[in-house]
């Protein structure tokens, strides 16, 4: 009884300071906070603003992917729509004479911009599993490009090859092999869920469902077999007593999932 | 890290040069304004309790003290547009460091140079079994009941980059780049390949009585990984055409080490160990050339080759060390491989073309072209004993064709007021030619061939639109159908392996997304967003003969995804703002299963939450604060429980619930100076491995940021 009183009383004083504290900032505080990614006292001016220094990236983004949900709006009627639905309102980076980076939101320095359409993404990167966005240690702009084309336009290594962007930093798993998984073939996100997930190493699905969601096959074969699990055509194929003890990749079996310059089995 | 810091040093000081030179030499022209400068040193400290690693894993931050620099800014404009610019930070018992600068004059040039460097850390867990709880681990690391087995000390790795790049942009003259690029990885992870437990579980314990193998022991890979990269690009407009060129080469080389367990006897501690070494080096050349011209307002073009030539060799060496005490040497899974001799050997030519026209004002259509021819061969030689001291030499040749062309063509349509429309089609097709040949020269039964055609064709669809009837509302939506189609045709096969069989693979995949976003007023604003994503993937296998299984239909798996996600934005006051986004995902992969009780339905539903909110206490006071939460709840216990005496298999799926709460103060206690508060809670249960993931952690920081 005696705790659930002071608990009250401790409520109730912590309840009082900030009441205090909100009547006492309304009354004197002048200032205006914003959440990001807006940019405090700035207003929308519209991409045409932008097309006289940004002529390039005004021109090319009629390819870019951003465009089809780019509302078209010469009379700049609408707010935030354009490059000012990622970059924040223009109007102080115009005054201050279009000064690189002055007033005017990065992308590429903070995410933010991003999560305003891309909720789940947001989502995912909150979870165990995650590239490290959330830490500012990468950003949207390192495997996406925000003006991408969609036309192909043909430049550098990310010609448009499949899991380029990911080999960029993960070489040992992007790599030939002798041996290779077709799955490869696929992309990684046929297995890793890219952004985030609750499962380690980034996996779309932690058991033996990754795997036997391509590797299946019927089995009705003769007594003995029912509810038996081949992978391959011998009774020496039998799985079922194999995943009761792990999962095909993590139990010490396939390990060399990615490829294996020994193995056919992808073991090793 | 010497060598680090003098190349960084070098950089800051060319640079310094060229800035002051530059900059004495405006000067005469105009008087330039002081640098802005910053500098935030700060202090940390974490406290954890429960499981440390698993806590520095999930939020890339270590336990006990941190320092350092959180940020360093300096900015100096020099002449009409010239700016030097350095970025830092630097936290030096977490071993973090991200130092960038530049030097650009747009008219003239730009040298850039950086060096980062972060950690990445890993937990030091392996599965989880319940029935094999002890009271300490391997090496005598002392656990509580119920546990997992654990490594001794838990995996971390720095991973990083050391760049420098400069051009000339001089105007009406083509445009030179030159850069260099060393990225490593180094340091130990943690691994998901698990070896086996076997312990003997009484009677009563709901569990399978006897002896059971569960492969639940943590295993981890020591990496040393390099690659220096050196790049050369041109680039230069000729009218409206624009032609560029980058050479670019890469040496790769990556020295791995891996320790695995092959079996550890809990009755009496006996375990053979696993040691793997594997070193691969490559290097590789590509040079892309790509032109394009905006022939007018309303026709461009673009076309683009790349070429890359890579040639790679590794080295593997595995051995099984038995347990001194028990086990022996010559056990049907013992390995001695070693293998010297692996090279590899890729060449690839990409080729594009792409057009977009725009007939009519509110009208653009695109199509484009690709082709693709990529050939990889692979060879080895070296021994594949497994027992006594019989040698099994073997060579293995192998090689994989691919080719690839990829059709696109797009429309989008704004004529409609205030609306979007848009559509785009893909068309691949690629066929894959595969051919295998081990020849075993001591054990010639281990000799095997094979060759496997494969005719692949994916269609994609891609429809939807974007309006704003009203200029509070923003509506979109889309529909995308992808459908892969795999045929496979075995030639020859001389093994009974796997996947001689399959005939044919389909994933067919229907994607659905709409987005609402309602601006109430400038101080309220709210987003909704659904998306549907459902994929089938059907499998087709033929008859081999001598055992199952026979011609068939299957449906391999079944994929759906519904996520459900707002968001509002909420300013009610000048100093007040609320931020709030809640997202519910709800994914089931059903995978074919044949009856095999120890597979369950995947599901993985997830809720989260995060919520921020700032707020000015007053002229030279702010408070923010973050909330995040997570949880997913889908644990099942398989090896007990509802079906209790029946070894289904490992307790599958996860449930976590996952918090964080941090809250900021900030005070400018002068025009130029200000100090910070910040407090942190973190708080992580996990049922799926028995508690022993779990912590709370405290965190305190004070920071202070000072402008010159």
């Amino acid at each position: 009884m005696k705790k659930t009183n002071l608990k009250m009383t401790i409520a109730a004083l912590g309840g009082m300071a900030a009441l205090s504290v909100f009547v006492f900032s309304c009354a004197t505080v002048e200032r205006t906070v914003v959440s990001p990614p807006m940019i405090p006292g700035a207003k929308y001016v519209g991409t045409e603003t932008c097309a006289p220094c940004h002529e390039k990236e005004v021109r090319d983004f009629k390819l870019a992917a951003h465009a089809r949900v780019t509302i078209p709006d010469p009379k700049n009627k609408r707010e935030g729509q354009g490059c000012e639905s990622c970059h924040g309102p223009g109007s102080l980076h115009v005054e201050a004479g279009g000064e690189r980076g002055k007033f005017i939101i990065n992308p590429n320095k903070n995410p933010e911009a991003c999560y305003q359409c891309h909720l789940d993404k947001q989502a995912e990167f909150n979870l165990q599993y995650h590239h490290p966005v959330r830490e500012g240690k990468m950003s949207c702009v390192n495997c996406h490009n925000p003006h991408g084309s969609d036309l192909k336009l043909a430049k550098g290594k990310h010609i448009g090859r499949l899991n380029e962007n990911c080999s960029q930093c993960h070489r040992e798993q992007a790599r030939p092999h002798v041996f290779e998984h077709p799955a490869m073939r696929e992309g990684c996100t046929a297995c890793h869920n890219v952004h985030g997930s609750i499962n380690r190493k980034m996996l779309a699905q932690r058991d033996n469902n990754l795997c036997l969601k391509c590797h299946a096959q019927a089995s009705t074969a003769p007594t003995g077999f029912g509810g038996a699990l081949h992978i391959g055509n011998t009774a020496s194929f039998a799985h079922a007593t194999r995943v009761r003890q792990g999962t095909c990749f993590s139990a010490g079996c396939h390990t060399a999932i990615h490829g294996s310059n020994v193995n056919p089995h992808l073991r090793y | 890290m010497k060598t680090v810091t003098s190349v960084i040093l070098s950089v800051a000081v060319a640079c310094g040069a060229w800035t002051g030179r530059a900059m004495a030499a405006e000067a005469e022209v105009k008087k330039e304004p002081g640098p802005e400068v910053s500098i935030t040193p700060v202090t940390t400290f974490v406290n954890v309790e429960g499981n440390t690693s698993k806590f520095r894993e999930d939020q890339w931050m270590k336990q006990g003290w941190t320092g350092g620099i959180e940020s360093f800014k300096l900015n100096q404009q020099f002449g009409k547009d010239g700016q030097f610019n350095v970025e830092g930070r630097g936290i030096y018992n977490q071993r973090e460091y991200d130092i960038r600068m530049e030097v650009v004059k747009p008219d003239f040039g730009f040298v850039r140079a950086g060096f980062s460097q972060y950690p990445k850390y890993f937990d030091n867990i392996g599965g989880y079994y319940a029935p094999f709880s002890r009271a300490t681990g391997p090496g005598g690391v002392p656990s509580s009941a119920n546990t997992s087995f654990m490594l001794l000390d838990a995996p971390e790795m720095e991973i990083g980059k050391i760049f420098f790049e400069a051009g000339l942009t001089l105007p009406n003259l083509p445009k030179f780049t030159i850069g260099y690029e060393h990225q490593f990885k180094d340091g130990t992870k943690d691994l998901l390949e698990w070896g086996s437990v076997t312990g003997t579980i009484p009677a009563g314990s709901g569990f399978p009585t006897g002896d059971v193998t569960k492969k639940i022991f943590p295993a981890f890979k020591d990496i040393d990984e390099k690659v220096d990269i050196f790049k050369f690009a041109v680039e230069h407009d000729i009218g409206p055409i624009n032609l560029g060129d980058e050479f670019y080469y890469e040496r790769y080389s990556n020295r791995a080490f891996r320790t695995d367990d092959s079996g550890y006897f809990i009755a009496d501690g006996t375990q053979k160990i696993v040691n793997v070494k594997e070193e691969f080096s490559h290097d590789l050349f590509s040079n892309a050339f790509h032109m394009d011209h905006h022939v007018t307002d309303k026709v461009y073009w673009s076309a683009g080759h790349l070429f890359t030539e890579m040639n790679g060799d590794s080295d593997f060496n595995i051995v099984t060390i038995p347990s001194p005490v028990g086990l022996g040497a010559g056990a049907v899974d013992d390995r001695f491989w070693t293998i010297p001799n692996i090279n590899l050997k890729q060449d690839s030519q990409v080729g594009n073309f792409n057009v977009m026209v725009g007939p009519f004002a509110d009208l653009t259509a695109y199509i484009g072209f690709q082709g693709e021819g990529t050939t990889t061969d692979g060879a080895s030689f070296g021994n594949y004993r497994t027992t006594g001291t019989a040698l099994d030499n073997r060579k293995t040749i192998s090689s994989l064709t691919r080719k690839s062309t990829e059709e696109t063509a797009g429309l989008r349509y704004v004529k409609i007021p205030y609306t979007t429309l848009f559509a785009e089609g893909k068309w691949i097709q690629q066929t894959y030619g595969q051919d295998v040949n081990q020849l075993a020269f001591d054990i010639p039964a281990n000799s095997q061939a094979w060759g496997i055609d494969t005719d692949v064709t994916k269609h994609d669809y891609t429809a939807g639109f974007a309006t704003s009837p009203w200029s509070r509302v923003n509506v979109t939506g889309q529909y995308r159908r992808y459908r892969t189609d795999n045929s496979f045709n075995t030639r020859f096969n001389t093994s009974t392996d796997y996947s001689s069989f399959i005939r044919n693979q389909e994933f067919d995949t229907d994607e659905i997304s709409a987005k609402l976003t309602y601006r109430f007023s400038s101080r309220l604003s709210a987003t909704l967003k659904y998306q549907l994503a459902s994929t089938e993937i059907n499998t087709t296998t033929g008859n081999v003969p001598g055992a199952p299984p026979p011609s068939s239909f299957v449906r391999s798996a079944d994929y759906y995804a519904n996520i459900y996600s707002a968001s509002t934005t909420w300013a009610p006051l000048d100093r007040f703002y609320t931020t709030g986004m809640i997202c519910f995902q709800d994914t089931k992969t059903t995978a074919f299963d044949n009856g095999v009780n120890s597979i369950i339905e995947y599901q993985g539903n997830v809720y989260s939450v995060i919520g921020t909110a700032g707020y000015a206490i007053d002229n030279k006071t702010d408070l923010a604060a973050d909330y995040t939460f997570s949880q997913t709840d889908n644990f099942i216990d398989n090896g007990s429980g509802a079906r209790p005496g029946t070894d289904y298999g490992l307790p599958l799926l996860v449930s976590n619930e996952l918090h964080g709460l941090t809250a900021r103060l900030t005070r400018r206690i002068t025009e130029n100076v200000a100090v910070a508060l910040r407090y942190g809670f973190y708080k992580y249960n996990e049922a799926n491995t028995g508690g022993v993931n779990n912590y709370t952690a405290h965190l305190a920081s004070v920071s202070c940021t000072i402008r010159f």
